[in-house]
């Protein structure tokens, strides 16, 4: 792949390509399962602050809210990844302009930062709130 | 490799119907990710806070207005990936819908089934 073949790609060299394939694939369906209860709590809620406090406040929620969290937090790293690597490159930014194609891997590394950042810091945020309560 | 660029301009490219999905299902996820998680997290943050701050979201939520449909359009967006998000699975795990007509079709039923679901809940959470 030449230098399109850059360092943000360190990240995920560890892991083969099929075990990032499968991280992705089956985290979806243990967060699809995760948002279907927490829909399936909120229709039939009786839109009392104590109830819902009770019930995400419960230590098996918490659990499950904190490893859900990270399972969202592994599949967001990984799709957003591979968008950089797909639409942030020499050559696919080279269509727009031949400057920002020039500097594709300094994009890609702001980019990187940036979703590294944000994701870490909702995981805190996340794992914050629900112990705090 | 090749150095030359890349032709993809996207306002030029007339795209298949699968790939019109395949590239939706990547936008919302951008969207999810940058926009609706913190949403939710600060909806969390809110709704657990105190009963003041619980009854005060749980009232705004319930009628219309730039806030509580910024909220409906990022709960329907996530819908959207989730629809998208299947329909790969299927394609994944099963093998189910590959070929171009069986592509083409699937994209057609999940969009159809995206918004005839979004407006029955719009009507469901606001009429």
């Amino acid at each position: 792949m030449g230098s399109d073949n850059n360092w943000s790609i360190w990240i995920f060299l560890f892991m083969k390509g099929s075990v990032i394939w499968f991280i992705q694939r089956y985290s979806s369906l243990a967060i699809l399962a995760y948002f279907l209860y927490i829909a399936a709590y909120i229709i039939n809620a009786s839109g009392s602050y104590y109830d819902w406090t009770r019930f995400i406040a419960s230590i098996e929620m918490k659990a499950i809210t904190s490893v859900i969290s990270a399972l969202i937090i592994c599949h967001a790293f990984i799709g957003l990844w591979t968008v950089g690597t797909d639409y942030l490159t020499q050559r696919t930014l080279g269509f727009l302009n031949s400057g920002l194609s020039k500097k594709a891997e300094l994009i890609r590394g702001i980019y990187l930062f940036i979703f590294i950042f944000s994701g870490l810091l909702y995981l805190g945020s996340i794992l914050y709130i629900i112990w705090k309560i | 490799m090749n150095q030359r660029p890349v032709y993809i301009d996207l306002r030029k490219i007339k795209l298949p119907m699968s790939a019109f999905s395949s590239i939706t299902h990547r936008l919302s996820g951008m969207y999810i990710f940058f926009i609706s998680l913190p949403l939710f997290i600060y909806l969390l943050f809110v709704s657990t806070k105190n009963k003041t701050s619980f009854d005060l979201i749980y009232t705004s939520l319930q009628s219309i207005s730039v806030f509580s449909v910024f909220v409906f359009i990022s709960f329907s967006i996530l819908w959207y990936h989730i629809l998208t998000g299947v329909r790969h699975l299927v394609m994944d795990f099963f093998h189910i819908g590959e070929t171009l007509k069986g592509a083409y079709y699937s994209s057609i039923f999940v969009l159809v089934l995206w918004v005839l679901t979004t407006i029955g809940l719009f009507g469901y959470f606001y009429l």
